[in-house]
């Protein structure tokens, strides 16, 4: 800091060239946030759904076992989640994770608590006349889960699942805590080798916000083209659940 | 393999401490991101494009943007940039509430969206001043509506606090990480840490549905 008081007489010259010239390493860390957040989002959906058919079982104890499971995660803070698993799960099994499996692990089990109550929310959401209904017409529960109840559920599901997914891309930088070369991580190494920490981190930032916002703005987009098709309009209460939903999730 | 969690016990005090950092972080970070939150909701819900499209920026920018991205870009890189020095719990606590205020601003735009317009119309046939009806009448009301949502924003900053370990403030993620390099135990201090977290997440929860009980009656 004694230096940059002296740099203030000829006042900071930013350049964006070191950006550039360490574009590869940049495009390959964003490579692997991508890869994190598509192998995460791809176990949390299923575990996502696992969960939430456990939450609505009739049988006590599976019930049990997927409320307390979400309850617990969805209160667990992702970066100190990240290092118990990586650091004490050697510890108490013997296996040592890599750093890849232990963030892919950790993004999944946390989202895949959210996603259950996304998840729970839509099943509830479909009256229970149209299972009646369903089941009246002869279909086996299984049929009338499979052709009645899920396409309806997964139509109000898609909005905010999108959403977690943008949710996902940005947890995904609390990984580079443990050592995976994402984004976050790159940029850190870049800018310690070019001194152009300014730089290099406004670089990285504007990536996240153009990705991000990329995928919530798909996930309103499918939000007005679903629901224009019910003719529900986006009432502030709905979006204010939605408000709930993200403020709820932060790291 | 024997859990030593005694030790754990011992440095009670450390991590006491980190505690209370833990929540003074969270705590100014909630109260300025109201503030900030309702100025720029305000802004957002304006008819003058000039303030609208600021606001609309900002919230959406700070939304997508990752807290430990801005967290290092602040403390590392603006301040290079611009020549400032910064402490590390300014910094931190500068950005919890400003992204804080971001999503609080689009929480608070829900509630008062949620309030019908009929309301302010009554409030002001009945004489009061514009800003009067917003004080006494949509205000509060947009407040209970919002409540529970503020409240998921507050444990959600206790949440994100762990972060500003990265830039050495010692809160509870800090003090933890001291401590587990020092007895080499992470199995009991990362235990003890995450499970102080998700009580203070559900006492922060409790609380917050205790005091909106108490808002209703």
């Amino acid at each position: 800091m004694q230096l940059s008081r002296d740099a203030n007489l000829v006042g900071y010259q930013p350049d964006f060239g070191a950006v550039f010239a360490n574009l590869d390493v940049i495009l390959a860390g964003l490579v692997m946030t991508f890869v994190l957040a598509i192998a995460a989002m791809f176990s949390a959906l299923i575990l996502g759904l696992i969960l939430a058919l456990m939450q609505m079982s009739t049988w006590r104890p599976l019930r049990t076992i997927g409320v307390a499971y979400v309850q617990l995660f969805r209160g667990t803070p992702l970066y100190i989640y990240l290092f118990w698993l990586y650091y004490s799960f050697a510890t108490v099994s013997g296996i040592r994770l890599t750093e890849l499996t232990a963030g892919i692990i950790c993004l999944a089990t946390l989202y895949g608590a959210y996603l259950a109550e996304i998840n729970r929310g839509a099943l509830r959401a479909i009256p229970s006349t149209q299972s009646q209904a369903g089941l009246a017409l002869g279909l086996s529960p299984w049929q009338n889960f499979r052709h009645v109840i899920l396409p309806q559920a997964v139509r109000i599901v898609i909005p905010p699942t999108t959403n977690m997914f943008a949710g996902v891309i940005m947890d995904t930088s609390l990984v580079s805590a443990i050592g995976v070369a994402e984004l976050i991580r790159v940029t850190r190494v870049a800018s310690s080798e070019t001194f152009r920490p300014f730089e290099m981190y406004t670089a990285a930032g504007l990536i996240y916000v153009v990705v991000v916002l990329g995928v919530s703005g798909l996930s309103a987009w499918l939000e007005r083209r679903l629901s224009s098709r019910d003719r529900v309009a986006l009432s502030g209460s709905r979006r204010l659940r939605r408000g709930i939903l993200f403020g709820g999730l932060r790291s | 393999m024997s859990l030593r969690f005694d030790l754990v016990l011992e440095s009670a005090g450390w991590l006491a401490q980190g505690l209370a950092m833990t929540y003074f972080v969270a705590l100014v970070s909630i109260v300025v991101g109201l503030a900030l939150g309702l100025i720029f909701a305000t802004a957002r819900s304006s008819s003058l494009l000039i303030l609208r499209a600021p606001a609309i920026v900002y919230i959406n920018f700070f939304r997508g943007l990752p807290l430990i991205a801005f967290l290092i870009w602040l403390y590392f890189g603006v301040t290079v940039a611009f020549n400032f020095q910064l402490s590390a719990l300014s910094a931190g606590i500068a950005c919890l509430s400003i992204q804080a205020s971001a999503y609080l601003a689009e929480i608070y735009r829900a509630g008062l969206q949620a309030i019908p317009q009929a309301q302010t119309q009554a409030a002001l046939s009945l004489g009061l001043t514009p800003w009067q009806a917003f004080r006494t009448v949509r205000f509060p009301q947009a407040l209970r509506v919002i409540f529970p949502a503020i409240g998921n924003e507050f444990i959600g900053l206790i949440k994100g606090s762990a972060l500003v370990s990265v830039l050495g403030v010692f809160e509870l993620m800090r003090s933890t990480q001291q401590r587990v390099l020092f007895y080499q135990l992470p199995l009991e201090f990362y235990t003890t840490a995450a499970l102080l977290y998700i009580i203070s997440g559900i006492g922060i929860g409790r609380l917050f549905l205790i005091i909106e009980r108490r808002m209703q009656t």
